[in-house]
Parts: structure tokens; sequence; C-alpha cells
């Protein structure tokens, strides 16, 4: 359903298009994933992406901030990192001089655009505090200053494989990502045949280099973010539809929903937070923006639902042990059993 | 009737020999009698003249006891020798059995003679048979019954016709709505009559926005999740009857969309309540199986 948008959301939105086209010349087989990340450049939230090992994660992100163009940073998440690490890194200059340079967070300053974490759950806990912190404020105290980073977009990836000598991100950190996507192979055999014999897909620095970059004026998204925010419109039908939602993450019962073998009063110990409530209706707006509606509907918060809602929702320890069946069925039955109109 | 020969020759109390020279009596069998069955006493009686048998004091025809009755005595006579002969013949028919084998007195018979001045009697005593009722026992096992049933009343056909005539009315009941229960298991048939009390309400926006969402309601009950418009052919995949309404519920989705979520920004041009009605009203009678 096409609607008539601002001219200048218009022009925004076929920059927006472009954008996405010219990442699936690269990431063959995750258009809605690139859908979805597009989704969180416009929205202005950080992401996390979860997969199999060798699924195209890094690839993925790596291509992202390419097109998108300006500076970016990567660390990679190991064990012994340290939060200072990201701060600054000291070593002994050509004069044979300690010498201490800002980190990769710090090293942009405020130009930072994209900060990419690698197998962020290898890093420890006081890591990813730090990492909440940028997160969540965008800034981070260094050298006796405040440093901001107002254009700065988080992606994070951790592979679900390994468990070990990894540390779990805690809820608050999960929370302040936009969207938690799942990142799989593709499924069709003609995109599998590809990747395996196409060998444009061999060399992955070649593949991101020859993608156009700074197709997005990246400084300006926050500002076009807010516009979007503004200019999509939400009706009380569907307003009360998104809270009917949020609410049944927390009493999915009250709404009708049943999981076989579970006891519905017993399963959730926390659902959407306020914050997570605001993000999804953020995600959202994007989501009809993209699809050219000046109106939100029921099926642009689907398109972003699933992301943006199960990673903040938390069952209790014994049905937390089963979370990948509990909250596969919850976010179907969420979409089955709540009405709209 | 198998006569068990039983010879007696006995002296009347009342007799004289000299008088009676002969008097046999042959009593019947005293066994194997059901209702019905007849038998008879035969009497062979030789009387000097100038005696003779007073016939008209024979007992008559008739009930003779609770168990049996008598018909008229056969008498034939002839007189040779200064001496007359009867052959005087006792039938008797068996008219009551009781519920169990028994054994009932032939009662005895008084034959009057006289020489026309003295009267004397010689006396036919009584004796004994068995009667059995046509009855089997009751722990009997009786052979089934071959013989045809009567056709004057036929109870199956008349069950088999009236269930039939009941599931029937309860089938037109259940097609029209006419239960309470049953028009809840009939969404389109419940949002109908949510859209024509709107009607009857006004039309007003209130009204309008209650008679859509019955719809939805409809839809969501029919589907068993909620339908969203872009879940329309979904929709039509899964309830095949509802496929020849696709243009006109699709346009319904489109409308209730931009009434609900784009108000003047999209397509929300607003039925009439007779023209919802009508569109409801068609997916009753898919609901019905109608079309």
């Amino acid at each position: 359903m096409q609607m008539p948008v601002d001219s200048a959301l218009a022009d925004w939105r076929a920059r927006a298009l472009d954008f996405e086209r010219e990442v699936k010349r690269a990431i063959i087989g995750q258009d809605r994933s690139v859908r979805l990340l597009l989704i969180a450049l416009f929205a202005r939230g950080h992401a996390l992406l979860e997969g199999d090992v060798g699924v195209g994660k890094t690839t993925l992100l790596r291509a992202i901030a390419h097109v998108l163009g300006g500076n970016f940073a990567r660390v990679e998440g190991t064990i012994d990192l340290m939060p200072n690490d990201l701060v600054y890194h000291t070593y002994i200059n050509e004069h044979g001089r300690p010498a201490v340079d800002p980190g990769p967070l710090l090293k942009h300053g405020e130009t930072l655009a994209t900060f990419f974490f690698n197998e962020v759950n290898r890093a420890r806990p006081q890591v990813h505090s730090l990492l909440l912190r940028v997160m969540a404020e965008r800034s981070v105290t260094a050298f006796n200053r405040e440093y901001y980073f107002p254009h700065l977009q988080v992606f994070a990836d951790r592979n679900r494989v390994e468990k070990e000598e990894t540390f779990e991100l805690p809820a608050a950190a999960r929370d302040r990502f936009l969207m938690e996507l799942n990142i799989t192979m593709p499924a069709e055999r003609e995109l599998q045949h590809a990747l395996m014999f196409d060998t444009r897909f061999f060399n992955v620095d070649a593949l991101i280099d020859d993608l156009r970059s700074g197709v997005l004026p990246y400084a300006e998204l926050n500002d076009i973010g807010a516009a979007i925010q503004r200019h999509i419109t939400t009706t009380a039908t569907v307003e009360h539809y998104a809270l009917d939602l949020c609410a049944a993450t927390r009493a999915p019962a009250d709404f009708g929903i049943a999981i076989s073998g579970v006891d519905m009063g017993k399963l959730v110990l926390s659902g959407v937070s306020p914050r997570g409530m605001g993000m999804l209706m953020r995600a959202a707006k994007v989501a009809a923006w993209l699809e050219g509606r000046a109106a939100l509907v029921p099926e642009d918060i689907h398109a972003v639902l699933n992301e943006t809602i199960a990673h903040r929702i938390f069952f209790t320890p014994v049905y937390e042990l089963r979370r990948a069946d509990m909250v596969t069925a919850l976010m179907q039955q969420l979409v089955d059993k709540v009405a709209a109109p | 009737m198998a006569a068990l020969a039983l010879a007696t020759s006995l002296a009347a109390a009342a007799a004289d020999e000299r008088i009676i020279t002969r008097l046999d009596i042959e009593q019947p069998r005293s066994f194997g009698y059901h209702i019905g069955d007849r038998f008879s006493r035969d009497i062979k009686l030789e009387l000097r003249a100038p005696y003779v048998l007073d016939t008209k004091a024979l007992p008559a025809a008739g009930r003779f006891s609770e168990f049996l009755t008598l018909d008229t005595p056969r008498i034939t006579s002839s007189a040779r020798d200064g001496a007359t002969s009867y052959d005087i013949r006792f039938d008797y028919q068996v008219v009551n059995v009781g519920l169990e084998a028994a054994s009932i007195a032939v009662p005895h018979h008084d034959l009057q003679y006289s020489n026309g001045q003295e009267v004397l009697k010689a006396l036919i005593p009584d004796t004994r048979i068995t009667v059995t009722p046509l009855r089997a026992k009751d722990d009997a096992t009786l052979a089934a019954n071959t013989a045809p049933a009567p056709r004057v009343f036929d109870a199956t056909a008349l069950w088999a016709c009236a269930t039939s005539l009941v599931l029937s009315v309860l089938g037109l009941v259940f097609m029209h709505g006419r239960l309470p229960s049953w028009r809840r298991a009939r969404p389109f048939m419940l949002a109908f009559d949510e859209v024509r009390a709107a009607q009857r309400r006004g039309w007003r926006d209130e009204d309008y926005t209650a008679a859509l969402r019955a719809v939805h309601r409809a839809f969501n009950a029919t589907a068993g999740r909620t339908v969203f418009a872009d879940a329309l052919t979904e929709f039509f995949h899964e309830h095949p009857a509802y496929a020849g309404l696709h243009a006109p519920l699709t346009e319904f989705f489109a409308r209730s969309r931009g009434f609900f979520f784009a108000p003047g920004v999209v397509h929300d041009e607003r039925y009439s309540a007779s023209e919802l009605a009508a569109l409801v009203k068609r997916c009753c009678d898919v609901e019905r199986g109608l079309t």
C-alpha cells in the first residue's frame, strides 16, 4: 500500500533502499537480516547477531559498515580483554619511550560511526559493563574527560556453538540492543551453490571492497531517524495493539496464550521492559517507512517483533533451560492470539 | 384318542344281579391329556325284562365339572332272549387345565332303570385322569420363533422415521443457527447479529467500529488465530470455501485497515450498514455450507 510521504523522507527512503540493494550484492540469502539491520540503522539502535560459525555474521556486519561509510572500529572479544583495551593502548614507540594512544573506541572521536564487537560473549563482564554504557549513553570517560559518539552504532556478534570460556551477556546489556538477530545459512540450494562455487565469495575482503561506500551520510542518520519517528502516525487502535503485545509477554495467559506442557502462570519471569517497548515502536515505524507507509499497521510491528522483543523476555529457571523452544512458541502465539483491531 | 381298555364289572349298590346280567365299563386311560382333548367312557349294560333303562335320567350335555364338558350320551340298544342290551358312550372334552400337571376326577354317573313300578340305579364309578398344561417349563430352551412377524405395527421403521425427522429438524435449526449455543459456534452468524444490532443503533462511529471488530472476531474465530491483511492468502488456503469471496474480503481488510490504522490516509471508504450486512451474510452462507 503506497502512501504519499514527505518528499525529504521519500528521498531518504530511496537512498535507504539503494543501501539495501548495495549490501545485497555481497550478502546473499540474508534479505531479512539486511532489512532488519537497515531498520536498526534508521531506528538508531544497536544490533546483536547470533548464529552458527561461518554463516556470515561478520561479513554481513562488515558489509553494512562499509556501505554505510564513516569511521569504523572493530574489536575482538577475548577472555583477557579488559575495558581499558577499548579505551587506550600502551606501547614503546620508535624513540624507545612509552607511549599511550587512544584505543579503538576513542581513535575516531565523535566521528565514530560503527563499532563492531566480534565474539562479544568471549569478553569479560567488565568489558560488557563498558559496552553497556557506550550503547546506552554513547559516551565514555577517559583521560579525565568525556568522549561522546553521537553517531555511534554498535554491532556485535556471538556464535552459539561454543559456550566454554564465554560470558553470557547480562540482561541489562541485552536489553540495550535494539535487535537480536539470529543468522542462519541460506536454505535455498542455488544460494548454497553460489556460496560454494562462485569465486566472488571466496575473498571476503575483495567482496566488500567492491561495494560502494558512503551510500548513506551517517552524520545525518540521527536527524532523519527522528523525522521518521515523527512522520509515521499511529492510531489508538495500533497503539492499543502494541501495548497488548507487550502486556502479553508479561502475562501470556491473560491473552489466551497456551503452550503445550507449560504452566503459563509460571513461565515468564520478566517480560518486555519499557525500553524494549519504545524500541519496538521505533523499529516498527522505520519498517513502515521503508514499506512506503505513513501510518503504522500491525504488519509493521510483526516485521520487527521477534528481533526486538524475544531477547527481552526472561523465563523462570525451569523454562529458561528450554529457552529456544519456549521463545519460539511464545512469539508465534503472541501474533496468533493478540487481536487487532 | 387311544383308550386304555379297562373292563370293570361292578355290581351297583342298588342293582340286583338277577336284573343286571351284564355291566361292563371301559374307563378312559388315566394320563396324557391336554386342554381340548376328547375322551370317552363306554358302558355295556344288559337288563332283564321287564326292566329298561331310563334314558331321560342320563346326565345332560354341558359343563360337567370344573375341567370337563360332556356331550349328549350316545345310546344304542337291542333286545334278545328276554333281556335288553345297551351300549352307552359318554364323550368328554378337557376344557380347563391348571398351570401344573394335575390329576382330575371324571365324576360318577347313575344309570337309572325301572320296571314301571320299581326304580333302581346302577352306579358308574368315578375315575381320575392326569391333565397337563400346554406350556414349557420356565427353564426350558425354546427354539426361535421362525414365524413371520405380524406387520400390524413395525416399530423399527417407525423409529427410523422419527429419528430422521428429528435429525432433519435439528439440521435445519443448526443451519439457521436458531439455538444460542449453536449460534456461538457460527462466528459469522454472530457477527451478522452484531452488524444488524449496530445498524439498529444508528450506524454511528462507535457502531461502525463495533461492527468491523465483530467481523474481525469472526475471521479470527474461524481461523483459530488473528487474521491480518497480509495473511489473507493463508486464510483462503486453509479455508478454501471462502475463496469465492476473495475480492470482497480483501476489500474488507483494506477498508478496515484504513479505518483503524490510517484514517484519511489510505483507502478508508466506509461500508453502509446494508453493504456490510450483505457481505457478512455471504460469509454466513459459506459458513453454513450453503455455497
